[in-house]
Protein backbone atom coordinates (compact mmCIF):
# COMPACT_ATOMS: atom_id res chain seq x y z
CA UNK A 1 0.00 0.00 0.00
CA UNK A 2 1.21 3.30 -0.77
CA UNK A 3 2.22 5.38 2.28
CA UNK A 4 0.54 8.36 3.49
CA UNK A 5 3.97 10.40 4.01
CA UNK A 6 7.18 9.48 2.74
CA UNK A 7 10.22 12.39 4.03
CA UNK A 8 13.40 11.91 2.81
CA UNK A 9 16.12 14.38 4.13
CA UNK A 10 13.79 16.75 5.38
CA UNK A 11 15.62 20.26 6.50
CA UNK A 12 13.58 23.53 7.48
CA UNK A 13 15.27 26.69 8.13
CA UNK A 14 14.10 30.14 9.45
CA UNK A 15 16.85 32.78 8.80
CA UNK A 16 20.00 31.29 10.84
CA UNK A 17 17.47 28.74 12.59
CA UNK A 18 17.36 25.33 11.94
CA UNK A 19 14.06 23.98 12.42
CA UNK A 20 14.18 20.34 11.07
CA UNK A 21 17.22 18.49 9.86
CA UNK A 22 17.58 15.72 7.45
CA UNK A 23 14.35 14.29 8.85
CA UNK A 24 13.47 10.95 6.78
CA UNK A 25 10.05 9.06 7.92
CA UNK A 26 7.02 7.23 6.43
CA UNK A 27 4.27 7.60 7.66
CA UNK A 28 1.55 4.74 6.93
CA UNK A 29 -1.98 4.82 5.30
CA UNK A 30 -4.73 3.88 7.54
CA UNK A 31 -2.96 4.36 10.94
CA UNK A 32 -3.00 7.04 13.22
CA UNK A 33 0.54 9.20 13.96
CA UNK A 34 1.85 11.29 16.13
CA UNK A 35 4.69 13.05 15.92
CA UNK A 36 5.91 14.13 19.36
CA UNK A 37 8.33 16.21 21.24
CA UNK A 38 8.65 19.36 23.25
CA UNK A 39 7.97 23.10 22.12
CA UNK A 40 10.58 23.45 19.38
CA UNK A 41 11.34 20.16 18.22
CA UNK A 42 10.26 20.33 14.37
CA UNK A 43 6.90 18.81 14.99
CA UNK A 44 5.16 22.01 13.00
CA UNK A 45 7.74 22.73 11.29
CA UNK A 46 7.48 19.60 10.01
CA UNK A 47 3.97 19.61 9.15
CA UNK A 48 4.41 22.89 7.30
CA UNK A 49 7.61 21.34 5.02
CA UNK A 50 4.96 18.76 4.43
CA UNK A 51 2.33 21.12 2.79
CA UNK A 52 5.45 22.92 1.33
CA UNK A 53 3.90 25.49 3.21
CA UNK A 54 7.84 26.76 4.12
CA UNK A 55 10.68 26.32 1.78
CA UNK A 56 12.07 23.44 2.69
CA UNK A 57 15.14 20.82 1.54
CA UNK A 58 14.50 17.24 0.82
CA UNK A 59 11.45 15.25 -0.93
CA UNK A 60 8.09 15.21 0.48
CA UNK A 61 5.36 12.22 -1.71
CA UNK A 62 1.94 12.28 0.07
CA UNK A 63 0.18 9.64 -1.15
CA UNK A 64 2.29 8.97 -3.83
CA UNK A 65 2.03 12.43 -5.10
CA UNK A 66 4.31 15.57 -4.93
CA UNK A 67 2.76 18.00 -2.16
CA UNK A 68 1.37 19.93 -4.87
CA UNK A 69 -0.73 17.00 -6.55
CA UNK A 70 -2.02 15.87 -3.49
CA UNK A 71 -3.47 19.81 -2.40
CA UNK A 72 -4.64 20.14 -6.05
CA UNK A 73 -6.41 17.01 -5.36
CA UNK A 74 -7.73 17.62 -2.33
CA UNK A 75 -6.27 14.86 -0.46
CA UNK A 76 -5.34 16.56 2.49
CA UNK A 77 -6.98 18.60 5.24
CA UNK A 78 -5.02 20.41 8.06
CA UNK A 79 -6.54 21.79 11.09
CA UNK A 80 -4.19 24.98 12.59
CA UNK A 81 -3.33 25.28 16.31
CA UNK A 82 -5.50 27.47 18.02
CA UNK A 83 -2.66 30.46 18.10
CA UNK A 84 -3.16 30.64 14.50
CA UNK A 85 -6.74 31.84 14.15
CA UNK A 86 -8.05 35.04 14.30
CA UNK A 87 -11.14 34.01 16.64
CA UNK A 88 -12.40 37.24 16.18
CA UNK A 89 -12.99 36.46 12.29
CA UNK A 90 -16.56 37.20 10.86
CA UNK A 91 -17.20 33.85 10.07
CA UNK A 92 -19.82 31.28 11.90
CA UNK A 93 -19.19 27.50 12.53
CA UNK A 94 -21.19 27.02 9.63
CA UNK A 95 -19.22 29.15 7.59
CA UNK A 96 -15.63 27.49 8.43
CA UNK A 97 -17.33 23.85 7.92
CA UNK A 98 -18.21 24.83 4.61
CA UNK A 99 -15.04 26.06 3.67
CA UNK A 100 -13.68 21.97 3.58
CA UNK A 101 -16.21 21.69 0.62
CA UNK A 102 -14.09 24.89 -1.22
CA UNK A 103 -11.84 22.84 -3.12
CA UNK A 104 -14.99 20.73 -5.00
CA UNK A 105 -16.92 24.21 -6.01
CA UNK A 106 -16.90 25.84 -8.47
CA UNK A 107 -14.97 29.99 -8.66
CA UNK A 108 -18.02 31.12 -6.41
CA UNK A 109 -17.67 28.81 -4.16
CA UNK A 110 -21.33 28.17 -3.59
CA UNK A 111 -22.22 25.01 -1.95
CA UNK A 112 -24.48 22.51 -3.94
CA UNK A 113 -26.95 20.33 -1.83
CA UNK A 114 -24.31 17.51 -1.54
CA UNK A 115 -22.29 20.00 -0.07
CA UNK A 116 -24.48 21.64 2.23
CA UNK A 117 -25.34 18.28 3.48
CA UNK A 118 -21.92 17.31 3.70
CA UNK A 119 -21.38 20.26 5.66
CA UNK A 120 -24.66 19.60 8.23
CA UNK A 121 -23.13 15.65 8.92
CA UNK A 122 -19.78 16.59 9.69
CA UNK A 123 -20.75 19.37 12.59
CA UNK A 124 -23.50 17.16 13.55
CA UNK A 125 -21.02 14.38 13.84
CA UNK A 126 -19.06 16.41 16.34
CA UNK A 127 -21.85 17.99 18.57
CA UNK A 128 -22.05 21.27 17.23
CA UNK A 129 -25.21 21.34 15.56
CA UNK A 130 -26.79 23.91 18.30
CA UNK A 131 -23.84 25.99 17.86
CA UNK A 132 -23.37 25.64 14.08
CA UNK A 133 -24.98 29.39 13.79
CA UNK A 134 -22.38 31.16 16.23
CA UNK A 135 -19.14 33.12 15.67
CA UNK A 136 -16.54 30.56 15.62
CA UNK A 137 -14.83 32.98 18.48
CA UNK A 138 -18.00 32.51 20.62
CA UNK A 139 -17.47 28.96 21.18
CA UNK A 140 -15.03 27.51 23.92
CA UNK A 141 -12.00 26.30 23.33
CA UNK A 142 -12.61 22.95 23.17
CA UNK A 143 -15.68 23.80 20.69
CA UNK A 144 -13.61 25.63 18.38
CA UNK A 145 -11.02 22.67 17.54
CA UNK A 146 -14.16 20.49 16.95
CA UNK A 147 -15.69 22.74 14.38
CA UNK A 148 -12.27 22.88 12.69
CA UNK A 149 -12.62 19.19 12.87
CA UNK A 150 -15.78 19.14 11.52
CA UNK A 151 -13.90 20.72 8.29
CA UNK A 152 -11.74 17.88 8.16
CA UNK A 153 -14.58 15.53 7.95
CA UNK A 154 -16.81 17.72 5.54
CA UNK A 155 -13.25 18.05 3.16
CA UNK A 156 -13.07 13.96 3.14
CA UNK A 157 -9.46 14.31 2.68
CA UNK A 158 -7.39 10.83 2.56
CA UNK A 159 -4.96 12.43 4.99
CA UNK A 160 -5.46 14.40 8.41
CA UNK A 161 -2.62 16.64 9.75
CA UNK A 162 -3.65 17.98 13.18
CA UNK A 163 -1.61 20.65 14.67
CA UNK A 164 -1.90 20.03 18.65
CA UNK A 165 -5.88 19.26 18.50
CA UNK A 166 -5.85 18.37 22.39
CA UNK A 167 -4.49 21.55 23.49
CA UNK A 168 -6.63 23.74 25.90
CA UNK A 169 -9.30 21.37 24.94
CA UNK A 170 -11.87 19.92 27.61
CA UNK A 171 -12.89 16.52 28.53
CA UNK A 172 -15.77 16.40 26.22
CA UNK A 173 -14.59 17.36 23.07
CA UNK A 174 -11.05 15.50 23.31
CA UNK A 175 -13.22 12.49 24.04
CA UNK A 176 -15.10 13.64 20.67
CA UNK A 177 -12.06 14.34 18.13
CA UNK A 178 -10.58 11.23 19.50
CA UNK A 179 -13.81 8.67 18.44
CA UNK A 180 -13.49 10.70 15.42
CA UNK A 181 -9.86 10.52 14.52
CA UNK A 182 -10.72 6.70 15.28
CA UNK A 183 -13.55 6.44 12.96
CA UNK A 184 -11.64 7.76 10.02
CA UNK A 185 -8.89 5.22 10.64
CA UNK A 186 -11.14 2.62 10.67
CA UNK A 187 -12.22 3.50 7.65
CA UNK A 188 -8.83 3.53 6.19
CA UNK A 189 -7.94 7.31 6.43
CA UNK A 190 -4.44 8.46 7.43
CA UNK A 191 -4.20 10.96 10.50
CA UNK A 192 -1.12 12.80 12.08
CA UNK A 193 -1.47 14.71 15.05
CA UNK A 194 1.20 16.95 16.60
CA UNK A 195 1.69 16.58 20.11
CA UNK A 196 4.01 18.32 22.99
CA UNK A 197 3.91 16.01 25.46
CA UNK A 198 2.64 12.75 26.66
CA UNK A 199 -0.88 12.67 27.82
CA UNK A 200 -3.57 9.97 26.20
CA UNK A 201 -0.82 9.47 23.09
CA UNK A 202 0.13 5.83 23.47
CA UNK A 203 -3.77 4.99 23.49
CA UNK A 204 -4.46 6.80 20.51
CA UNK A 205 -1.50 6.61 18.29
CA UNK A 206 -0.28 3.71 16.34
CA UNK A 207 3.32 4.74 15.64
CA UNK A 208 5.15 8.03 17.32
CA UNK A 209 7.38 9.87 15.26
CA UNK A 210 9.66 11.03 18.56
CA UNK A 211 11.73 14.72 17.67
CA UNK A 212 14.40 17.09 19.49
CA UNK A 213 16.01 19.68 18.44
CA UNK A 214 14.80 19.29 14.82
CA UNK A 215 15.72 15.75 14.13
CA UNK A 216 13.80 12.54 14.54
CA UNK A 217 14.73 10.89 17.71
CA UNK A 218 13.21 7.37 17.70
CA UNK A 219 9.86 5.97 15.28
CA UNK A 220 7.83 2.78 15.93
CA UNK A 221 4.57 1.65 18.36
CA UNK A 222 4.22 3.35 21.51
CA UNK A 223 5.48 0.21 23.26
CA UNK A 224 8.80 0.31 21.87
CA UNK A 225 9.68 3.79 21.14
CA UNK A 226 7.75 5.54 24.61
CA UNK A 227 10.46 4.22 26.75
CA UNK A 228 11.47 5.46 30.04
CA UNK A 229 15.24 6.10 28.74
CA UNK A 230 13.86 7.56 25.11
CA UNK A 231 11.48 9.71 26.91
CA UNK A 232 13.92 11.13 28.92
CA UNK A 233 16.12 11.64 26.02
CA UNK A 234 13.44 13.41 24.14
CA UNK A 235 12.35 15.57 26.98
CA UNK A 236 15.30 16.26 28.77
CA UNK A 237 15.01 16.59 32.44
CA UNK A 238 11.28 17.94 32.83
CA UNK A 239 9.19 14.62 31.88
CA UNK A 240 6.60 15.62 30.23
CA UNK A 241 3.04 14.11 31.82
CA UNK A 242 1.95 10.60 31.36
CA UNK A 243 -2.13 10.25 30.90
CA UNK A 244 -1.02 6.56 32.07
CA UNK A 245 0.01 7.70 35.30
CA UNK A 246 -1.50 10.89 36.48
CA UNK A 247 -4.98 11.93 35.34
CA UNK A 248 -4.13 15.45 32.74
CA UNK A 249 -5.78 18.96 34.39
CA UNK A 250 -8.04 19.76 31.13
CA UNK A 251 -9.83 23.14 30.39
CA UNK A 252 -13.28 23.35 31.27
CA UNK A 253 -16.02 22.83 28.60
CA UNK A 254 -18.05 26.47 29.08
CA UNK A 255 -21.36 26.11 27.06
CA UNK A 256 -21.60 29.30 25.83
CA UNK B 1 -40.64 62.45 6.06
CA UNK B 2 -42.17 65.36 4.40
CA UNK B 3 -41.71 66.14 0.64
CA UNK B 4 -41.00 69.18 0.32
CA UNK B 5 -37.97 68.52 3.22
CA UNK B 6 -36.90 65.77 1.30
CA UNK B 7 -37.05 67.79 -1.94
CA UNK B 8 -34.84 70.59 -0.83
CA UNK B 9 -32.56 67.67 0.93
CA UNK B 10 -32.42 66.14 -2.89
CA UNK B 11 -32.08 69.68 -4.52
CA UNK B 12 -28.57 69.34 -4.95
CA UNK B 13 -28.57 66.23 -6.99
CA UNK B 14 -30.75 67.98 -9.44
CA UNK B 15 -27.46 69.86 -11.02
CA UNK B 16 -25.25 67.88 -13.45
CA UNK B 17 -22.01 68.56 -11.62
CA UNK B 18 -23.64 66.90 -8.26
CA UNK B 19 -24.51 63.63 -9.91
CA UNK B 20 -21.53 63.28 -12.10
CA UNK B 21 -19.42 64.11 -8.06
CA UNK B 22 -22.54 61.21 -6.91
CA UNK B 23 -21.45 58.97 -9.32
CA UNK B 24 -17.76 59.46 -9.10
CA UNK B 25 -18.07 58.77 -4.98
CA UNK B 26 -20.31 55.96 -4.91
CA UNK B 27 -18.22 53.86 -7.45
CA UNK B 28 -14.74 54.78 -5.82
CA UNK B 29 -16.72 54.58 -1.91
CA UNK B 30 -18.07 51.07 -2.89
CA UNK B 31 -14.91 49.87 -4.46
CA UNK B 32 -12.91 50.91 -1.11
CA UNK B 33 -15.79 49.47 0.96
CA UNK B 34 -15.73 46.59 -0.55
CA UNK B 35 -11.69 46.59 -0.08
CA UNK B 36 -11.26 47.91 3.04
CA UNK B 37 -13.20 44.53 4.25
CA UNK B 38 -10.20 42.63 3.99
CA UNK B 39 -7.46 45.21 4.30
CA UNK B 40 -8.96 45.85 8.07
CA UNK B 41 -9.46 41.97 8.78
CA UNK B 42 -6.36 41.21 7.66
CA UNK B 43 -4.73 43.81 9.50
CA UNK B 44 -3.32 45.51 6.68
CA UNK B 45 -4.32 48.64 6.96
CA UNK B 46 -1.08 50.38 6.76
CA UNK B 47 -0.84 48.71 3.45
CA UNK B 48 -3.89 50.83 2.40
CA UNK B 49 -2.23 54.50 3.63
CA UNK B 50 1.18 53.01 1.96
CA UNK B 51 -0.57 52.45 -1.47
CA UNK B 52 -2.57 55.50 -1.34
CA UNK B 53 0.68 57.91 -1.07
CA UNK B 54 2.76 56.10 -3.33
CA UNK B 55 0.73 56.48 -6.00
CA UNK B 56 1.89 60.31 -5.91
CA UNK B 57 5.35 60.22 -7.68
CA UNK B 58 3.17 57.55 -10.49
CA UNK B 59 0.34 60.36 -10.69
CA UNK B 60 2.65 63.44 -11.12
CA UNK B 61 4.70 61.63 -13.79
CA UNK B 62 1.71 60.48 -16.12
CA UNK B 63 0.48 64.13 -15.67
CA UNK B 64 3.64 65.45 -16.87
CA UNK B 65 3.37 62.62 -19.71
CA UNK B 66 0.49 63.30 -20.49
CA UNK B 67 -0.50 59.77 -19.65
CA UNK B 68 -4.18 58.89 -18.04
CA UNK B 69 -3.62 59.02 -14.23
CA UNK B 70 -4.18 55.40 -13.67
CA UNK B 71 -1.44 54.05 -15.15
CA UNK B 72 1.12 56.21 -13.30
CA UNK B 73 -0.66 55.06 -10.49
CA UNK B 74 -1.20 51.50 -10.86
CA UNK B 75 2.29 51.51 -11.85
CA UNK B 76 3.66 53.15 -8.42
CA UNK B 77 1.33 50.93 -6.49
CA UNK B 78 1.84 48.13 -7.42
CA UNK B 79 5.91 48.76 -7.62
CA UNK B 80 5.53 50.17 -3.57
CA UNK B 81 3.95 47.07 -2.67
CA UNK B 82 6.84 45.19 -4.28
CA UNK B 83 9.28 47.63 -3.13
CA UNK B 84 7.89 46.96 0.71
CA UNK B 85 8.43 42.99 0.17
CA UNK B 86 11.86 43.60 -1.34
CA UNK B 87 12.88 45.83 1.79
CA UNK B 88 11.93 43.59 4.35
CA UNK B 89 13.54 40.41 1.91
CA UNK B 90 16.50 42.45 1.92
CA UNK B 91 16.57 43.62 5.76
CA UNK B 92 15.84 42.56 8.96
CA UNK B 93 13.44 45.72 9.50
CA UNK B 94 10.12 45.14 11.15
CA UNK B 95 6.92 45.11 8.35
CA UNK B 96 5.30 48.11 9.49
CA UNK B 97 8.85 50.08 9.54
CA UNK B 98 9.33 48.79 6.38
CA UNK B 99 6.08 50.17 5.26
CA UNK B 100 6.57 53.62 6.70
CA UNK B 101 10.01 53.49 5.01
CA UNK B 102 8.87 52.79 1.48
CA UNK B 103 5.66 54.79 1.36
CA UNK B 104 6.75 58.59 3.05
CA UNK B 105 9.74 58.59 0.57
CA UNK B 106 7.49 57.46 -2.49
CA UNK B 107 5.61 60.40 -1.43
CA UNK B 108 8.14 62.96 -0.93
CA UNK B 109 9.10 62.01 -4.51
CA UNK B 110 6.02 62.86 -5.72
CA UNK B 111 5.96 65.85 -3.46
CA UNK B 112 9.59 67.10 -5.31
CA UNK B 113 8.04 66.31 -8.89
CA UNK B 114 4.72 68.22 -7.88
CA UNK B 115 7.25 71.42 -6.42
CA UNK B 116 8.90 71.09 -10.31
CA UNK B 117 5.97 70.72 -12.34
CA UNK B 118 4.92 74.34 -13.89
CA UNK B 119 1.25 74.16 -13.50
CA UNK B 120 0.30 72.34 -10.84
CA UNK B 121 -3.15 73.27 -10.32
CA UNK B 122 -4.65 69.54 -11.11
CA UNK B 123 -1.86 67.91 -9.03
CA UNK B 124 -3.44 69.81 -5.95
CA UNK B 125 -6.56 67.55 -6.86
CA UNK B 126 -5.03 64.24 -6.32
CA UNK B 127 -3.89 65.43 -2.89
CA UNK B 128 -7.32 66.65 -1.90
CA UNK B 129 -9.75 65.10 -4.93
CA UNK B 130 -11.82 67.72 -7.29
CA UNK B 131 -15.12 65.84 -7.17
CA UNK B 132 -17.22 68.36 -8.17
CA UNK B 133 -15.56 69.07 -11.21
CA UNK B 134 -14.61 65.69 -12.88
CA UNK B 135 -14.61 65.29 -16.53
CA UNK B 136 -16.14 62.85 -18.91
CA UNK B 137 -13.02 61.30 -19.43
CA UNK B 138 -12.24 60.58 -15.01
CA UNK B 139 -15.80 59.28 -14.97
CA UNK B 140 -14.55 56.84 -17.97
CA UNK B 141 -12.06 55.97 -15.97
CA UNK B 142 -13.61 55.48 -12.74
CA UNK B 143 -16.50 53.11 -13.82
CA UNK B 144 -14.08 50.94 -15.83
CA UNK B 145 -11.12 50.47 -13.53
CA UNK B 146 -13.89 50.81 -10.31
CA UNK B 147 -16.00 48.07 -12.15
CA UNK B 148 -13.06 45.61 -12.06
CA UNK B 149 -12.06 45.99 -8.82
CA UNK B 150 -15.65 45.24 -7.54
CA UNK B 151 -16.61 42.74 -9.74
CA UNK B 152 -13.34 40.67 -9.00
CA UNK B 153 -13.32 41.70 -5.66
CA UNK B 154 -16.96 39.55 -5.53
CA UNK B 155 -16.37 37.08 -7.32
CA UNK B 156 -13.23 35.96 -5.34
CA UNK B 157 -14.30 36.93 -2.22
CA UNK B 158 -14.78 33.56 -0.62
CA UNK B 159 -11.74 32.70 -1.61
CA UNK B 160 -10.41 36.06 -0.45
CA UNK B 161 -12.07 35.69 3.06
CA UNK B 162 -10.82 31.89 3.33
CA UNK B 163 -7.42 33.55 3.02
CA UNK B 164 -7.95 35.96 5.67
CA UNK B 165 -9.03 33.67 7.77
CA UNK B 166 -7.14 30.64 7.61
CA UNK B 167 -4.21 30.94 5.28
CA UNK B 168 -3.09 27.27 6.23
CA UNK B 169 -6.32 25.37 4.77
CA UNK B 170 -6.37 27.74 1.76
CA UNK B 171 -3.27 26.22 0.92
CA UNK B 172 -3.87 22.78 1.76
CA UNK B 173 -6.53 22.44 -0.48
CA UNK B 174 -4.93 23.72 -3.33
CA UNK B 175 -5.37 27.21 -3.41
CA UNK B 176 -2.85 30.16 -3.69
CA UNK B 177 -1.96 32.53 -0.63
CA UNK B 178 0.14 34.40 -2.43
CA UNK B 179 -1.63 34.62 -5.58
CA UNK B 180 -4.90 35.73 -3.84
CA UNK B 181 -2.70 38.54 -2.12
CA UNK B 182 -1.26 39.82 -5.13
CA UNK B 183 -4.80 40.41 -6.54
CA UNK B 184 -6.21 42.26 -3.03
CA UNK B 185 -2.79 44.16 -3.69
CA UNK B 186 -3.68 44.86 -6.99
CA UNK B 187 -6.72 45.73 -6.14
CA UNK B 188 -5.98 47.74 -3.44
CA UNK B 189 -3.74 50.03 -5.88
CA UNK B 190 -6.39 49.98 -8.56
CA UNK B 191 -8.90 51.29 -5.83
CA UNK B 192 -6.61 54.17 -4.88
CA UNK B 193 -6.75 55.49 -8.65
CA UNK B 194 -10.61 55.44 -8.36
CA UNK B 195 -10.82 56.84 -5.04
CA UNK B 196 -8.27 59.75 -6.12
CA UNK B 197 -10.61 61.92 -8.03
CA UNK B 198 -13.00 61.52 -5.15
CA UNK B 199 -11.44 62.18 -2.09
CA UNK B 200 -7.74 62.75 -3.03
CA UNK B 201 -4.60 60.48 -1.79
CA UNK B 202 -4.58 61.69 1.64
CA UNK B 203 -8.34 60.68 2.59
CA UNK B 204 -8.05 57.44 0.47
CA UNK B 205 -6.78 56.19 3.22
CA UNK B 206 -10.00 56.47 5.65
CA UNK B 207 -12.20 55.34 2.56
CA UNK B 208 -10.16 52.34 2.83
CA UNK B 209 -10.18 51.41 6.15
CA UNK B 210 -13.55 52.96 8.14
CA UNK B 211 -16.43 50.99 6.54
CA UNK B 212 -14.47 47.86 7.21
CA UNK B 213 -13.70 49.02 10.70
CA UNK B 214 -17.12 50.20 11.19
CA UNK B 215 -18.92 47.31 9.80
CA UNK B 216 -16.92 44.82 11.66
CA UNK B 217 -18.66 45.92 14.93
CA UNK B 218 -21.81 45.20 14.01
CA UNK B 219 -21.53 41.67 11.66
CA UNK B 220 -20.83 38.50 12.45
CA UNK B 221 -20.81 37.07 9.01
CA UNK B 222 -18.57 37.99 6.05
CA UNK B 223 -20.88 38.98 3.97
CA UNK B 224 -23.21 40.69 6.41
CA UNK B 225 -19.92 42.64 6.40
CA UNK B 226 -19.34 43.62 2.99
CA UNK B 227 -23.20 44.50 3.05
CA UNK B 228 -23.10 46.64 6.56
CA UNK B 229 -19.50 48.65 4.51
CA UNK B 230 -20.94 48.78 1.48
CA UNK B 231 -24.22 50.45 3.15
CA UNK B 232 -22.16 52.57 5.40
CA UNK B 233 -19.95 53.87 2.66
CA UNK B 234 -23.28 54.93 0.69
CA UNK B 235 -25.27 56.93 3.25
CA UNK B 236 -22.13 58.40 4.46
CA UNK B 237 -21.29 59.36 0.68
CA UNK B 238 -24.90 60.97 -0.12
CA UNK B 239 -24.91 63.04 3.64
CA UNK B 240 -21.13 64.19 3.06
CA UNK B 241 -22.21 65.52 -0.09
CA UNK B 242 -25.64 67.05 0.53
CA UNK B 243 -23.63 68.67 3.84
CA UNK B 244 -20.59 69.28 1.31
CA UNK B 245 -23.71 71.25 -1.28
CA UNK B 246 -25.58 73.21 1.56
CA UNK B 247 -22.23 73.92 3.70
CA UNK B 248 -19.87 75.05 1.36
CA UNK B 249 -16.82 72.89 2.33
CA UNK B 250 -14.96 70.27 0.81
CA UNK B 251 -16.77 67.15 -0.52
CA UNK B 252 -14.34 64.81 -0.25
CA UNK B 253 -13.64 66.11 3.33
CA UNK B 254 -17.54 65.55 4.39
CA UNK B 255 -17.99 62.28 3.15
CA UNK B 256 -15.44 60.91 5.02
CA UNK B 257 -16.04 62.95 8.46
CA UNK B 258 -19.68 61.31 7.97
CA UNK B 259 -17.70 57.93 8.01
CA UNK B 260 -15.59 58.82 10.63
CA UNK B 261 -19.16 59.71 12.82
CA UNK B 262 -20.81 56.11 11.54
CA UNK B 263 -17.53 54.59 13.12
CA UNK B 264 -18.25 56.65 16.70
CA UNK B 265 -21.92 55.24 16.23
CA UNK B 266 -20.76 51.82 15.54
CA UNK B 267 -18.28 51.90 18.35
CA UNK B 268 -20.89 53.49 21.13
CA UNK B 269 -23.79 51.05 19.79
CA UNK B 270 -22.80 48.26 17.92
CA UNK B 271 -24.18 44.88 18.64
CA UNK B 272 -20.89 42.83 18.39
CA UNK B 273 -18.85 45.02 20.97
CA UNK B 274 -20.44 48.29 21.54
CA UNK B 275 -19.46 50.45 24.08
CA UNK B 276 -23.01 50.86 25.38
CA UNK B 277 -23.48 47.47 25.14
CA UNK B 278 -20.63 45.96 27.17
CA UNK B 279 -21.14 49.35 29.76
CA UNK B 280 -24.85 47.56 29.95
CA UNK B 281 -23.60 43.86 30.24
CA UNK B 282 -21.16 45.10 33.11
CA UNK B 283 -23.83 46.93 35.22
CA UNK B 284 -25.99 43.98 34.84
CA UNK B 285 -23.21 41.78 35.89
CA UNK B 286 -23.10 44.16 38.81
CA UNK B 287 -26.17 43.81 39.99
CA UNK B 288 -26.59 40.40 39.97
CA UNK B 289 -23.45 39.85 41.62
CA UNK B 290 -24.82 42.03 44.58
Amino acid sequence: MTDAIVAEGLGVRYGEVRALTEVTARIRTGEITGLVGVNGSGKSSMLAAVLERVPHEGTVRILGRTPKQARRAGLVASVPQAEAVDWDFPVTVRDVVTTGRYGRLGLLRIPRAADRAAVDEAIDLLGLTHLAERQIGALSGGQRKRAFVARAIAQDAELLLLDEPFAGVDRTSEAAITEVLRALRDRGRSVVIVHHDLSGVAELVDTVLLLQRGRLLHSGPPATTLTPERIAEAFGAGRPRDARAEPRPTATDEEP
Amino acid sequence: MDASVLDALLAPFSYAFMQRAMLVTLVAAIACALLSTWLVQMGWSLMGDAVSHAVLPGVALAYILGLPFAIGAAVFGIGAVALIGGVRAASRIKADAAIGVVFTTLFALGLVIVSVTPSDTDLQHILFGNVLGVSDGDIAQVLIVGGIVCASLLVLRRDLTLVAFDAGHAHAIGLRPRLLHAVLLGALALTVVTALQAVGIILVVAMLVIPGATASLIAVRWDALLAWSVGITVIASLVGLMAAFWLDISPGGAVVLTQGLAFGLALLFGPRRGLVQRWSRARRHAVHGG
